[in-house]
């Protein structure tokens, strides 16, 4: 193995971190959930405003309010209280400390939910998205909790949060600061719902992420939060070894098939953090279960290892978050791993003999070491990242 | 510190008798192939792309990065016109055009970039938000060189953008794909440094950035419409080192990438300071150094 010092990556530490899902509230209730026995099944979710009458799998949040402003704002107060109650951050550091945050909905609930009101009252005066979306998750942060500094909303589909921990990574890494917050969030919107919907992406009733009978994903909502600190490359703990983002033009709504471009992106984060394929533990796949992600991502795992490592999608566990699944799945990862175990692989019960490879179904135990975690999304973005837990 | 290497620009104010300008003839133009159900964003993006990229010397590792305020507006509030209005699903090329970063995807695939690929957004200061992690990406060695855009649609009706945008009725609105390729200090054929990208927490911080200016140089400072309304000092006209600079450009969320784009069009020769306010209160900057004689054109 490569010693850490050859990472291109500056060390980075996660050191605190919040999460709010359809799991639960905060991680032991998420890390809970994800080792237990019991099966986790999405709820159903009547879409009522459409011509014909939509229900579709969802993996919502317990407790949250109905409205789409109030309901943003309590998935942040959960995961940004978690965070804040294990590393709070002095009101001067959080009034520089930069915000990298990924979402793919932003504030298109609040949008929806104010137009089809001004619709409702008057047609005539109605505005379509009457309000600046991107900046709705910044606000409530600078608003509630004084994170005022250069904020990053980042959109890169289901990659997005992937990219803003590599942002937050660079920002410390450069010198522009010692710290970075990393948010992501997805919350239930219509024009998500629908959009999905009417591509014909959602699994009829739950998600079988790299199985034989996989029929497609089932999105969920929640929120999660992450900060990063600069460190030693020899700290104990959760450390970002590094990552790579890369750009696959063969299609707007999916990698390439062959794995090819996926394989790119793990070589090139294997390449940046210094470290060999034989040097990965396990891998968090992205799993979204649809036959295309899932035949891509088994042949680009095929192309980088010899021996493809143990991998897991959470999924089929957590619904996809999208924009919010990077940081979401990431800190899940991490806060598992001084546990000594990682989970098998939700939703799972058929191999596929097309994909040549299997996820694990049984929770793995592990150590100290290094552990590959995939993203991608549409746009051709594709990210893959590199933590290293070490005592 | 980021090297200017090469800008390309695509402005029009909007006029409201004739509408919004049609820009697939020129989308054509500036494409190598033939991009089906690609909305008026993605257009205007690949226009300004292009012009950016013509004759210059675009690394294969260049990465790309778009600020935007509202993306993909005009698709998007079709859309929800659709759904809300009528209950109408989504179409799926309508759908994945909502997705911000599809105008990057069409970009990237025009200029055959491969590498990292981001969309970001940050209001009126999208530019700044971009340059930001262009800078950062360059000064972790990730990218060698940065394609940063700025693209800002207007949408009919121009009441509604207004509103949208906070803005008085009556206000000309603009709109605009500028673009900037952007290298490490010390880049051949650079015809500016961009030295300074801040985010300042209020006015008052603001004023105390400014104080920390050379007062012996003498700076040119643009500010958009809207900008000019959220400043309610005078920490400007307080410093007579401080000479405005109007770019002549209607008001839009591209505002400060339109004006720094201008600016290097004109041949000036002092630093530029671009000032966009956000709508929490903050001021987002970028100063800019001109180099040498080179007056150039987009």
């Amino acid at each position: 193995m490569k010693d850490l010092n050859q990472s291109t990556t500056a060390p980075v530490r996660i050191v605190a971190s919040g999460i709010i899902s359809a799991l639960g509230n905060g991680k032991l209730s998420n890390l809970t959930a994800l080792f237990s026995d019991t099966a986790i099944a999405p709820n159903r979710l009547s879409l009522l405003h459409f011509e014909e009458p939509i229900e579709v799998p969802y993996h919502a949040v317990f407790g949250a309010p109905e409205s789409a402003e109030a309901r943003l704002h309590w998935l942040l107060d959960q995961a940004i209280g978690e965070l804040l109650a294990e590393h709070p951050l002095t009101m001067d550091q959080r009034a520089t400390v930069p915000v990298f945050i990924g979402s793919s909905c932003w504030g298109i609930g609040i949008a929806e939910e104010r137009y089809r009101q001004q619709y409702h009252d008057n047609p005539e005066t109605a505005i379509p998205l009457p309000l600046d979306g991107f900046s709705q998750i910044s606000r409530y942060l600078q608003q509630q909790f004084g994170f005022h500094g250069a904020d990053f909303a980042l959109n890169t589909a289901c990659t997005a949060t992937a990219n803003a921990i590599l942002s937050a990574a660079a920002a410390i890494g450069t010198g522009v600061s010692d710290h970075a917050l990393v948010v992501g969030l997805e919350t239930r919107n219509d024009t998500t719902l629908a959009g999905f919907h009417g591509m014909q992406l959602l699994a009829q009733d739950k998600m079988r992420p790299f199985d034989r009978q996989r029929d497609g994903l089932v999105l969920g909502e929640g929120c999660g939060a992450m900060l990063l600190s600069k460190c030693e490359s020899d700290d104990p703990g959760v450390l970002l070894r590094g990552g790579a983002s890369n750009c696959d033009t063969f299609s707007i709504s999916a990698s390439n098939p062959d794995g090819s471009t996926i394989a790119a992106v793990m070589a090139d984060a294997l390449d940046r953090s210094g470290i060999e394929p034989f040097d990965i533990q396990a891998i968090k796949a992205h799993g979204t279960a649809t036959p295309l992600n899932d035949n891509g991502e088994a042949a680009g795992m095929c192309r980088v290892f010899d021996t493809v490592p143990p991998f897991f999608s959470l999924k089929a566990a957590l619904g996809h978050t999208l924009g919010s699944c990077g940081v979401m799945e990431t800190l899940l990862v991490a806060a598992a791993l001084p546990k000594g175990r990682l989970p098998a692989s939700a939703g799972f019960s058929e191999p596929d003999p097309c994909l040549g490879v299997a996820p694990i179904s049984q929770p793995l135990e592990v150590g100290p070491g290094n552990y590959l975690l995939n993203f991608f999304g549409f746009g051709g973005n594709n990210s893959s990242l590199i933590i290293r837990y070490q005592n | 510190m980021l090297d200017i290497i090469a800008i390309g620009d695509q402005y029009q104010a909007v006029d409201p008798d004739q509408g919004l300008a049609n820009m697939r003839a020129a989308a054509t133009k500036a494409c190598r192939e033939r991009f089906r159900r690609i909305d008026r964003f993605t257009q205007m993006a690949l226009i300004g792309s292009a012009q950016c990229i013509e004759g210059a010397d675009v690394k294969p590792d260049a990465g790309l990065y778009i600020g935007s305020r509202f993306a993909s507006l005009g698709n998007t509030t079709k859309v929800h016109e659709q759904m809300i209005c009528r209950g109408v699903v989504p179409k799926p090329a309508s759908f994945i055009n909502t997705l911000s970063n599809s105008a990057g995807y069409f970009v990237a695939r025009n200029l055959g970039l491969r590498h990292r690929n981001l969309f970001v957004s940050r209001g009126d200061a999208s530019v700044v938000a971009a340059l930001q992690l262009a800078a950062m990406d360059i000064g972790t060695g990730v990218v060698s060189q940065a394609l940063v855009g700025a693209v800002e649609e207007a949408v009919l009706p121009l009441e509604h953008h207004r509103f949208r945008l906070g803005l008085e009725p009556g206000t000309e609105i603009g709109e605009g794909s500028h673009w900037l390729l952007v290298a490490p200090e010390g880049s051949a054929d650079s015809f500016a440094s961009i030295t300074d990208m801040v985010t300042l927490v209020d006015e008052q911080a603001l004023d105390q950035w400014l104080d920390r200016l050379d007062p012996a140089t003498e700076y040119r400072v643009s500010l958009s419409p809207w900008t000019q309304q959220r400043m309610a000092s005078s920490c400007l006209q307080n410093r007579p080192m401080l000479k405005d600079f109007d770019p002549a450009l209607a008001a839009y969320p591209g505002y400060a990438a339109g004006a720094l784009i201008r600016y290097l069009q004109s041949g000036e020769k002092s630093p530029l300071i671009v000032i966009a306010a956000d709508t929490d209160g903050r001021f987002h900057a970028i100063v800019t150094w001109p180099k040498g004689d080179l007056t150039i054109s987009a």
